[in-house]
């Protein structure tokens, strides 16, 4: 069923547009890598800060506060150029390994990032213990270049 | 009062996702290497 | 001229025991590659909050001076290990990089954001203490800020471009295109 899926959208109008020129489907994997930057910017920004890394004068919470703002709009653009980019690759991804390692990560990273680190870090951070803080910011780190390594091994795998 | 109870919740459920997050990749790469290893002892010797 | 000298220096470096070995080894090359790519998150990353505070687009509870000196050394970092796995990998394929159309874009693309960034820099330094902690930046801080997320724009582009076919020496090609990549200069086959 899931193959289905994925053999219709690679058919679909979209991916007959983002086969038809070599072009395209690389302009559009540029715009991914660039919105990548600004999500392993604000990943980093944010991260580094819980782990007492970088701008320890600055309140952690500004910090964190600042850069989920464009963690959100980064990650919006990879998961719209990256659904364009999928219609045009469908079912080479299906068959991917490592396109599933990703989708995998993904997941775990969105539910962490949305359904623990944010609610998380709204409260106060200084009735937090430093080791969850840490914690929360190595898990972060882990998860997301994850999803940007098994991203980039699809590409030379399969 | 509430507020601090279910902070003092959401950092449980912090920790553990954490941890799980952090050994699941881990458990990855030990066997990422692991088969690069071998692909490297059967291409090199 | 000069592509004869770059594509000479290429096919020197191309033969050598050193890029032989990396071009044909089994995961060196794609670890290379790896690495640069993600590494982008890293000092692109640090980049973009840098430029985006010069911008007036967020962090503004900070001073701009301060946050450029706090972000400074992980984008350093970053920038370092981005040229040293950019070298290796050019070491790898260096003829191909040299007649790539979209290489050598990228790198005058570098130079000229690396002029940009020296410039902004002296004048952060000269002026900050008067719009550190402003709302809205002055306009020569905006415009040096967009200036380099545009040029970076076109480093990723191009460096994403650098693996397609489209201009390859061997391919029909007008004879400025020939002279622009380098195509002119080679003297083996490929």
């Amino acid at each position: 069923m899931i193959e289905s899926f994925f053999v219709w959208l690679e058919g679909s109008a979209l991916g007959a547009f983002v086969k038809d020129q070599a072009a395209t489907f690389a302009t559009i994997e540029a715009v991914h890598l660039m919105a990548l930057a600004v999500l392993g910017g604000s990943v980093f920004l944010s991260d580094l800060r819980l782990l007492n890394l970088v701008m320890t004068d600055v309140p952690s919470r500004t910090v964190t506060d600042n850069a989920h703002k464009y963690f959100k709009i980064s990650l919006i653009v990879l998961l719209v150029t990256g659904f364009v980019m999928l219609s045009g690759v469908a079912t080479k991804c299906y068959h991917n390994f490592y396109y599933w390692v990703k989708m995998a990560a993904l997941a775990a990273g969105i539910l962490f990032a949305f359904g623990v680190r944010a609610p998380l870090l709204r409260g106060d951070h200084a009735l937090l213990r430093p080791i969850t803080l840490k914690l929360v910011a190595i898990a972060s780190i882990s998860v997301w270049f994850l999803v940007a390594a098994s991203g980039r091994w699809i590409g030379f795998s399969g | 009062m509430n507020e601090e109870r279910k902070l003092a919740t959401r950092e449980k459920v912090a920790l553990g996702a954490s941890i799980a997050i952090v050994v699941a990749t881990v458990v990855y790469w030990i066997t990422q290497i692991a088969g690069v290893i071998e692909m490297l002892k059967l291409a090199y010797g | 001229m000069l592509n004869s000298w770059l594509v000479s220096f290429a096919e020197w470096l191309g033969a050598t025991n050193w890029s032989v070995g990396l071009h044909e080894s089994f995961y060196m090359f794609n670890w290379l590659e790896t690495t640069h790519v993600l590494t982008l998150m890293l000092s692109l990353g640090m980049l973009f909050a840098i430029d985006a505070r010069m911008l007036g687009w967020w962090l503004m509870e900070v001073p701009a001076s301060k946050l450029a000196d706090r972000l400074a050394k992980p984008m350093w970092i970053g920038f370092s290990i981005m040229i040293v796995t950019g070298v290796l990998l050019y070491t790898a394929i260096p003829v191909r990089y040299t007649t790539s159309i979209w290489f050598r874009i990228k790198v005058i693309l570098l130079f000229v954001a690396a002029i940009n960034a020296w410039t902004f820099h002296r004048h952060l330094n000269q002026s900050a203490s008067t719009w550190d902690t402003d709302r809205v930046p002055p306009k020569r801080t905006r415009v040096a800020a967009m200036t380099s997320l545009c040029l970076w724009a076109g480093i990723v582009i191009c460096g994403r471009f650098i693996a397609y076919d489209w201009f390859d020496c061997g391919k029909e090609m007008s004879s400025f295109m020939n002279w622009a990549t380098g195509c002119v200069a080679v003297t083996q086959a490929h």
